[in-house]
């Protein structure tokens, strides 16, 4: 039909131009940011508000960018303490590898996208500072002595334990959950 | 050194100048902070948030800051993408033509600290900021539209602060979340506790 082509153009047109504005008035208005999405790392709590990092360090060894660093000391009792978790967000690439990497769901990637500073001294901080690392679940205490295990225990029991002797934190981690 | 260095200092000796100097910075830093006119400087994937930003989803043309290809047209250049070390002296020559007073913003990680290639390259620039100066730097990967809207308004923040006269400083009226403020992660008493992911 002759003049079809802008008959659909201006339908087009008229479309467009009663369905009304779409533009999002930031900040006023902000969008919602889908489940799955990937912004700053940020540490989960357990619910008496003590990290879940057990500071296994790793995170740090999957980070293809080497923007993550845990400092930590340990005491006599094999317990952790973190001293330093610092995170550089000004080149991380947010691909979510430390949190796949990570054994006991101690990270995650949150939703704050709002990430302009004018001080790029504040592009490094802290993730966690100063704080206990989380302990990691075990059947049995670490240094348990050979010498206390009763003989009348039943053969099954003690096949276990001797074989998961060279004690695995993140194989026993991973049977417990 | 230009006249209206010599009539802000001027102003700002006393003598009952300082009432109009306030009231000509005041007008200049909100003329200057509203309408900054952006040399978009995109090179890479960040370019495409830009872009988006700029289209009629999160327009920020509401917030006075229009791309104009030519730097002479222009107040803020926002540096989105990786910069190489060969394309480092076309940027500088850019930045250079831009009459003052000027801006940078440092867009995306790969302007502001090298990215995604902070580690193990030899081509890349590790940061705008090794041969300009930046005033305001976005994180993020790209970042999202409203987080340059965002880093616009803290540059007006930011320009809100300067004088005409050259050694003055006005006080700062911080509207925008300080960024010290901004809590990362999810604590038990916060909407989102129990394990899900932080949703704000």
């Amino acid at each position: 039909m002759w003049g079809k082509g802008i008959l659909t153009g201006m339908r087009i047109t008229m479309r467009n131009m009663l369905r009304g504005p779409i533009t999002v008035k930031y900040p006023y208005e902000r969008l919602e940011i889908p489940e799955r999405a990937r912004w700053a790392v940020a540490p989960k709590y357990d619910g008496e508000g003590k990290p879940k990092c057990t500071a296994c360090m790793a995170c740090v060894r999957a980070c293809p960018d080497h923007i993550l660093d845990l400092e930590f000391t340990t005491r006599e009792d094999k317990s952790k303490h973190i001293e330093r978790y610092s995170y550089e967000i000004g080149a991380c690439m947010m691909c979510g590898l430390c949190v796949e990497a990570c054994p006991f769901d101690a990270i995650e990637m949150s939703h704050d996208y709002e990430l302009a500073r004018l001080d790029p001294a504040q592009l490094t901080y802290d993730l966690l500072a100063d704080v206990d690392a989380a302990p990691v679940k075990r059947a049995r205490p670490a240094t348990a002595p050979k010498a206390e295990a009763a003989p009348d225990e039943p053969a099954s029991t003690e096949a276990a334990p001797a074989e998961a002797a060279p004690a695995d934190p993140v194989g026993k981690e991973a049977t417990d959950e | 050194m230009a006249l209206i260095d010599r009539l802000g200092e001027t102003l700002d000796s006393g003598q009952g100048g300082g009432i109009i100097l306030s009231t000509v910075d005041s007008l200049l830093d909100w003329a200057r902070g509203k309408s900054l006119w952006a040399m978009p400087m995109g090179t890479a994937c960040c370019a495409m948030e830009l872009i988006a930003a700029s289209f009629n989803k999160f327009d920020f043309d509401r917030h006075g800051t229009f791309p104009r290809p030519d730097p002479r047209h222009t107040d803020v250049m926002i540096v989105a993408g990786t910069i190489t070390k060969k394309m480092a002296p076309a940027v500088k020559q850019l930045y250079e033509q831009m009459a003052d007073p000027k801006w940078v913003i440092a867009m995306g990680n790969c302007a502001v600290s090298g990215g995604i290639f902070y580690y193990d390259t030899y081509s890349v620039v590790r940061g705008v900021d090794e041969f300009l100066p930046v005033d305001v730097y976005i994180a993020g990967c790209p970042p999202r539209p409203e987080s340059l809207q965002d880093a616009v308004l803290r540059l007006r923040e930011r320009i809100a602060t300067e004088s005409i006269a050259p050694d003055r400083r006005r006080e700062a009226v911080l509207t925008l979340p300080a960024t010290g403020d901004i809590s990362f992660g999810v604590r038990p008493g916060d909407p989102g506790a129990g394990g899900e992911s932080g949703a704000r």
